[in-house]
């Protein structure tokens, strides 16, 4: 799938100003306390940010730019990306229940293999003796926990 | 005037065996610590401290020194091979160096990279050796309302570092303000933004944010987009001539640009708080302006003619390394005379002098002439030993990325982990640089300016503080202005800025 | 280049496994974790950094010091007073950074004052008013009359105590007396020297300067006048009945077996008291060594429980 450039610059130009707008109507005022003393309040610089979002994001849809060289975006780069963020997570979610040893590795191979990388002799270096050194390296030299 | 024994002494000091190689072995880690992406050299730092009190304080310092000034040269070299920089400062250095890597000249970006960042370091030392005390009374000057000016300006310099949309870049930028306003608002001390996480008081942790963005995200989306087999950087089949040479009249052409990039970071270094990335930035946009009217001048013509800014010029890595390393000089001298630290290394610096019985001061040059002079000659040795190890070390990681790029961006990415755990010393780090990768990927397919992000992001704490400050000082009376020429003359740079940068550059286009 | 950063760094981890092995009976089985509710290079750092440091050596014990900042050692206590009572997880905070916490938003924390077993206290830093040494005042009934002249008077702060007591003495005073924040007081200072405000508080970097002429001490916000201005009242003395005493203590979670929380307070005890620690919060908060033991941390704690908040009805 692909998008035409000019097309999706407005888009994106409207929804900046959305989330801006979502910013500075719903979450701010929510996720913020009001005092009756004080030069500048809690809300006054996020708000400030919030509707320049807006402007910005108006004023990209109005006059839509930026696409650089490119004539369309590719949306498959967003699905492989995606991919690796959610393996990503994965690792996350295992280092924090089974620990660095665990995950480390996994998450190695996992990306590796992802991204095509077939030679046992990388795979071997990326999934057990890159983990291992900085295993080593952060516990024993440096004394520091790892998760 | 300083009594000359004094001076003789402390450099006698600075020379003795044991401090140079503790200078040497802290440059060592440093710029080790510093290329690796992920972790950098505050952590290193924070862990040599308490040893450091088992030291002669002067050995100390120079240890601590020699990391710091070791980790800036570091971070550039990630920036310059894989696009993630090492360190928040070497953000601007992967604009222009990592496209002349791609180009097959990593060694000659590099080396640029290591001269100018150590020219740079060595005109603030030379900076803070001669005129420390003059400056810091000029500092002193600086109030909140200066301050706020100031920050004003350098925030309006985003403006001539985004890409061909003045929107998206500003909506960058304005998402990474609200994104440093989480947390404990700095006047009622009251939770913002923080969806009843207690761990954000503080605010999103700037290293792990800062990782995210500038690293992880890349690193995705370099995995996502090339071939992952090959060598991570790829290197032209014939070595040695073109790329592994920095000829002497090509550093020569970049001489004024040194130059203003380090008077630029002197400045910013010798006011306390604002930091190196912004320093790095402000003199590549200046650099990126000059560059466009000394090619509109006719008599330029005669020089051969460089690669478009962002592709690969030899100015933008000039730029940015003379300038965030001018800050490390510079940010002593807030630290010696007035025992302000301008960022946390500095802060680590401040509790090793602190634990040796040291208090940074206004009465610390006429206490500890001969320690300050043993420091000023460590810090310049320290300048050389940056040198000697950065020859050595840039072929040994040009050696480490010849690796294909699914094994060093994997192992980069572990990396990643395991820093922001380190600096933030929580899973809940981790999950914080999760979501902000994400938000990096979307970004940078997007094309939204990550650079204007991660500044906006970094000076905003500042902004709104200084802010704060300056509207209780002249109790919100737009009036009292007046008074500080020095922050009306900013104001009036940054609506320049804003002018030149954004509005006649987009017009020009169109 | 490699092996020289390795050699090194084992150079130092050896250093760090070496020396002294006192006979102590309590053994933890594992290493112990030192949970520091600041960030990196501050004083409460150095300090516990030292303190892990030395009690390794003393004891053989492996002792790792981690940082867990956050909302002024409310996020460290958080997974401390989780932690497994077993005298493997200590922490180290401030007890006014807790206190205004616990009084502020106690409902929302898994912790109370008494969810730990403490172990003692380091020191109590020197926290002052001052002003810059041309100042037109020099006690808080001069400030404030000052303050009703000129009808705005700007007092710098880092810490929501000293906010509070700024906010207390203008409504006492009915003054206009704002809280200027700022990040530290050096920044405090700086702007004191530099004229932008008009006075400001500051914990440990004001002795200097005020030995040097350039600052002075208008009142010790601690309930004990400091040593380097003996002839300043605190604000208590003069008459306003507000104080905060920001100790630095260590603590355990809840429910110590006795011999593990013996050894502990034996221990640390002997380490706080040794030169080393002295003269370390000497040189960095110009401050005295002042071990409340664990009782007196206690108590402690609660007063400040107290002074807080009263403070906080006297600020609104």
């Amino acid at each position: 799938m692909s998008g035409r450039a000019p097309q999706v610059e407005r888009l994106l130009g409207l929804f900046t100003a959305a989330c801006g707008l979502a910013f500075a109507v719903a979450v701010i005022p929510r996720q913020t306390e009001a005092f009756d003393y004080g030069a500048l309040a809690p809300a006054d610089v996020p708000l400030g940010a919030a509707w320049t979002m807006v402007g910005a994001g108006l004023a990209q849809a109005a006059r839509p730019r930026g696409q650089g060289e490119r004539e369309a975006y590719d949306f498959a780069v967003l699905r492989r990306a995606g991919l690796l963020l959610g393996l990503c997570v994965g690792a996350a979610m295992l280092m924090q229940w089974r620990g660095f040893v665990v995950a480390a590795p996994l998450l190695a191979a996992a990306v590796m293999l992802l991204v095509g990388e077939r030679r046992p002799g990388w795979l071997a270096v990326g999934i057990f003796a890159v983990p291992a050194l900085i295993w080593a390296t952060v516990t024993l030299l440096l004394a520091r926990p790892l998760p | 005037m300083p009594d000359l024994a004094i001076i003789a002494a402390g450099l006698g000091d600075a020379f003795s065996p044991v401090n140079l190689s503790m200078a040497f072995a802290g440059v060592v880690l440093g710029q080790f610590v510093g290329a690796v992406p992920g972790i950098g050299p505050v952590i290193v730092m924070a862990i040599a401290v308490p040893f450091t009190f088992t030291f002669e304080p002067l050995a100390a310092i120079a240890f601590l020194v020699g990391i710091s000034k070791g980790g800036n040269v570091g971070g550039a070299i990630p920036a310059v091979l894989i696009n993630a920089p090492g360190t928040p400062d070497a953000a601007a250095t992967a604009l222009d160096g990592y496209p002349m890597a791609r180009a097959g000249k990593p060694l000659k970006a590099m080396k640029l990279a290591l001269y100018s960042s150590v020219s740079g370091d060595t005109f603030s030392d030379i900076l803070l050796i001669t005129v420390s005390a003059p400056l810091a009374l000029v500092a002193l000057r600086m109030g909140p309302v200066e301050v706020v000016c100031l920050m004003i300006f350098a925030l309006s310099i985003i403006t001539g570092l985004v890409g061909d949309s003045l929107g998206k870049g500003v909506a960058a930028a304005a998402f990474g303000l609200l994104c440093a306003m989480v947390g404990l608002d700095p006047e009622h001390a009251s939770p913002r933004l923080e969806f009843g996480h207690f761990e954000l008081d503080n605010g999103l942790s700037l290293p792990g944010v800062a990782i995210s963005m500038l690293v992880t995200s890349e690193i995705i989306y370099q995995l996502a987009t090339r071939s992952a087999t090959a060598a991570a950087v790829p290197l032209p089949a014939t070595r040695g001539d073109d790329d592994a040479r920095l000829s002497r009249a090509e550093f020569w052409r970049c001489r004024f640009t040194l130059l203003r990039g380090g008077a630029i970071g002197a400045t910013i270094g010798a006011v306390p708080g604002i930091g190196s990335s912004a320093a790095a930035f402000l003199s590549y946009a200046s650099a990126k302006h000059a560059s466009r009217k000394r090619r509109a001048k006719p008599g330029a013509a005669h020089e051969p003619p460089l690669p478009d800014f962002g592709k690969g010029n030899p100015h933008g890595i000039a730029a940015t390394e003379s300038a965030n390393s001018a800050v490390v000089g510079a940010n002593l001298i807030p630290l010696l005379t007035l025992g302000l630290p301008g960022n946390v290394g500095a802060a680590l610096i401040i509790s090793a002098l602190l634990i040796q019985g040291i208090q940074p001061g206004p009465l610390l040059f006429a206490e500890q002439g001969r320690l300050i002079y043993g420091l000023f000659g460590l810090m310049l040795a320290a300048n050389a030993a940056n040198l000697i190890v950065g020859q050595f070390g840039m072929r040994l990681w040009v050696l480490v990325v010849r690796a294909p790029a699914s094994v060093i961006f994997a192992s980069s990415l572990l990396l990643c982990f395991v820093g922001v755990y380190s600096a933030t010393g929580d899973i809940f780090g981790i999950k914080v640089m999760l979501l902000f990768s994400f938000i990096g990927v979307f970004m940078r397919f997007f094309g939204f300016s990550v650079v204007a992000f991660i500044i906006a992001f970094i000076l905003g704490p500042r902004f709104e503080l200084s802010l704060s400050q300056a509207l209780t000082i002249t109790n919100r009376d737009p009036m009292a202005l007046l008074a500080h020429p020095v922050g009306i003359a900013f104001l009036l740079l940054a609506l320049a800025a804003v002018y030149v940068f954004g509005f006649r550059r987009h017009a020009a286009q169109s | 280049m490699k092996t020289s950063l390795k050699t090194f760094i084992a150079a130092l981890a050896l250093f760090a496994l070496g020396a002294g092995n006192a006979a102590a009976q309590w053994k933890p089985d594992g290493p112990i974790r030192l949970l520091i509710g600041f960030g990196a290079g501050g004083s409460t750092d150095t300090i516990g950094r030292i303190i892990a440091k030395r009690v390794q050596e003393n004891t053989g014990w492996k002792v790792i010091a981690e940082n867990k900042p956050g909302a002024g050692g409310v996020a460290m206590s958080r997974l401390l007073v989780q932690a497994k009572p077993d005298g493997r997880t200590i922490g180290m905070a401030v007890t006014e950074a807790i206190a205004i916490n616990l009084v502020q938003r106690g409902d929302k924390l898994n912790f109370k004052v008494d969810s730990f077993d403490y172990i003692g206290t380091v020191g109590v830093a020197a926290v002052g008013l001052l002003a810059a040494a041309d100042a037109p005042f020099d006690d808080i009934a001069g400030m404030i009359a000052h303050a009703k002249k000129t009808g705005n008077l700007t007092v710098g702060f880092n810490g929501k105590g000293p906010e509070l007591i700024t906010r207390a003495l203008a409504n006492v005073g009915g003054a206009p007396i704002r809280p200027v924040p700022t990040k530290s007081g050096g920044e405090v200072i700086q702007n004191l020297l530099g004229g932008h405000i008009d006075a400001g508080y500051a914990a440990g970097p004001q002795v200097k300067y005020i030995k040097n002429g350039d600052i002075k001490l208008i009142a010790p916000l601690t309930r004990d006048r400091h040593s380097y201005s003996p002839g300043t009242k605190t604000l208590v003395e003069q008459g306003f009945d507000f104080a905060i005493e920001p100790y630095f203590y260590l603590a355990a979670p809840k429910g110590l077996p006795r011999k593990a929380r013996k050894a502990l307070v034996r221990e640390i005890g002997r380490v706080i008291d040794s030169g080393e620690v002295a003269e370390v919060i000497r040189n960095s908060m110009n401050t005295d060594i002042k071990n409340l033991g664990p009782k007196g941390t206690l108590d402690q704690m609660k007063r400040s429980l107290r002074s807080n908040d009263a403070l906080l009805q006297a600020a609104k």
